[in-house]
């Protein structure tokens, strides 16, 4: 098994682009992670193409306006996960000495409104209307409440950390802070959540190199060397919560990485809805079940807290461009641990780790170190 | 203007018009779950028989949904429940009106066969479980 390195990563900016079509935001999310990476596309030997509602082929057309060199291109979706899901099996194929140097690009356009629904008509819980993604974050919240006294107050502050870190992000969609106040008496969405604890719909893009070690020593990455050390993609056991999924794809995680959650400096989770990253502390062991919000409220998830969570901005303010999360997501954590974030640089970064979750149980944690 | 449900065999009315949902229930592990399969969830057996599910429950969790998707046709707000059968069995869909201000988790519940929205010229009806009268205990 070989050590795989992300030698580059790049990203285009969220946010609303009618103009701009998925292709021509992927290639420039490619090209800024290839000029990170100082590598040529014409040394590529794979693409893997994370998106969940482009259509055929998706991958084929970013490789149109790159050059059609011929490689293999796989197209890969897992829901919300899918940018993950992709860094996943680049990440083994190069392990496994499949390829040396790979591509992966995650990107979305979306419409605007609520996600409902998996598009399978004849589904029942489709057409009784359950399928709606705020709401089934909405249920956990109301349960997560009354077990464990978590506050709408707590929640929000979800928000509010998370748009304050997306101010120092130039690549998120919203730049704006939120206070408690106007984050909870936005419009609700699916009690309790309201809009402001909702993630926006964004369009954007997002890619990184990886590479074998040798490849990366050849490309000159040197002491800026970034290593995928864990890395898993699993879904729900049947009867056992999606907390208990993140759990597992965490442990398996860490126990490829040889850590500890008290490890990690920073974690880009699944913040798509507040209520969610507040079971994440508590599901990838940064604080004990039922913690989660008074974990938020002590600041012990700011950037200079315990563990940085989602230093970026999340999902929350940077958005989620479906496909693109997981991919922007090591981004970050490769900037994070370059000590390239600027700003919002979490001090003495050395241990990250993303986190991403999906519709129908699918969850993939990765762990990145220097 | 007919009555049409999501799909047949769903239900089955009692001597009392009472409703019952019709589940799958394994033959090796006992597992009940709604609607019927042909493999058990839980343990993989494919020898899984129709029964009557428990007519109440308990209300596990819930929302109201008030932003609904685009191809929704039914009214919003509404309120969806997630509960625990009597057997065990656990069956999400929505809460019968009237709906109260505050739903409450551990609420005890009955099923009952309501009308969702119209579909076409049609009346497309759904379980849905109703809040039972109850002494509010903290």
């Amino acid at each position: 098994m070989k050590n795989v390195v992300i030698a580059g990563v790049g990203m285009h900016k969220c946010g609303r682009y009618p103009q701009k079509s998925y292709a021509e935001m992927a290639l420039e999310a490619c090209i800024n992670a290839l000029d990170h990476a100082m590598v040529s596309w014409r040394r590529v030997s794979a693409l893997y193409a994370a998106h969940v509602q482009q259509g055929v082929s998706a991958g084929e057309a970013v490789v149109e306006l790159l050059g059609q060199t011929g490689i293999p291109v796989y197209n890969v979706e897992n829901a919300c996960a899918s940018g993950s899901t992709a860094i996943h099996q680049a990440y083994f194929a190069i392990s496994q000495g499949l390829f040396d140097i790979v591509l992966v690009v995650g990107f979305e356009k979306m419409k605007k409104g609520v996600i409902g629904g998996t598009f399978d008509e004849l589904n029942i819980s489709e057409q009784l209307g359950l399928n709606v993604m705020p709401a089934l974050y909405a249920k956990k919240a109301n349960r997560h409440m009354k077990l464990y006294g978590t506050t709408p107050q707590q929640l929000a502050m979800v928000a509010v950390k998370n748009h304050k870190n997306g101010v120092l992000n130039p690549y998120a969609h919203y730049q704006k802070e939120v206070t408690i106040e106007e984050v909870l008496s936005s419009r609700l969405i699916a009690d309790p959540l309201t809009l402001l604890q909702c993630c926006p719909t964004s369009d954007g893009a997002a890619a990184a190199v990886l590479c074998c070690e040798e490849a990366a020593d050849q490309i000159g990455v040197g002491s800026k060397k970034v290593f995928v050390k864990g890395s898993s993609v699993l879904t729900s056991v049947y009867g056992h919560s999606e907390e208990e999924l993140t759990r597992r794809a965490a442990r398996v995680a860490y126990e490829m990485a040889g850590i500890e959650p008290r490890d990690v400096d920073l974690a880009e989770v699944h913040d798509a809805f507040t209520i969610g990253e507040i079971l994440h502390y508590e599901a990838l062991g940064f604080c004990p079940e039922g913690e989660g919000g008074r974990f938020v409220a002590e600041g012990r998830a700011d950037i200079n807290g315990d563990v940085a969570v989602n230093p970026s901005g999340g999902l929350q303010s940077r958005g989620h461009p479906l496909g693109m999360t997981g991919v922007a997501q090591v981004c970050e954590a490769v900037w994070q641990l370059r000590g390239e974030a600027g700003p919002r640089q979490v001090p003495n970064a050395q241990v990250a780790l993303t986190h991403t979750q999906g519709f129908g149980g699918v969850c993939s944690v990765h762990v990145l170190t220097k | 203007m007919g009555t049409v449900y999501i799909k047949e065999g769903l239900y089955e009315i009692g001597e009392n018009n009472e409703v019952y949902l019709l589940g799958s229930e394994c033959s090796r592990c006992g597992e009940r779950v709604f609607p019927a399969r042909p493999i058990c969830p839980r343990c993989g057996a494919r020898d899984l028989r129709q029964v009557r599910l428990s007519r109440e429950g308990e209300i596990y969790t819930y929302t109201t949904i008030r932003q609904a998707p685009p191809n929704w046709q039914g009214p919003v707000p509404y309120t969806i429940v997630v509960v625990k059968l009597d057997d065990s069995t656990v069956v999400e869909t929505h809460l019968a009106e009237p709906v109260p201000e505050k739903v409450e988790i551990g609420a005890r519940v009955e099923v009952v066969l309501e009308k969702l929205h119209d579909r076409g010229e049609d009346e497309l009806f759904v379980h849905k479980f109703r809040l039972k009268e109850q002494e509010v205990t903290e």
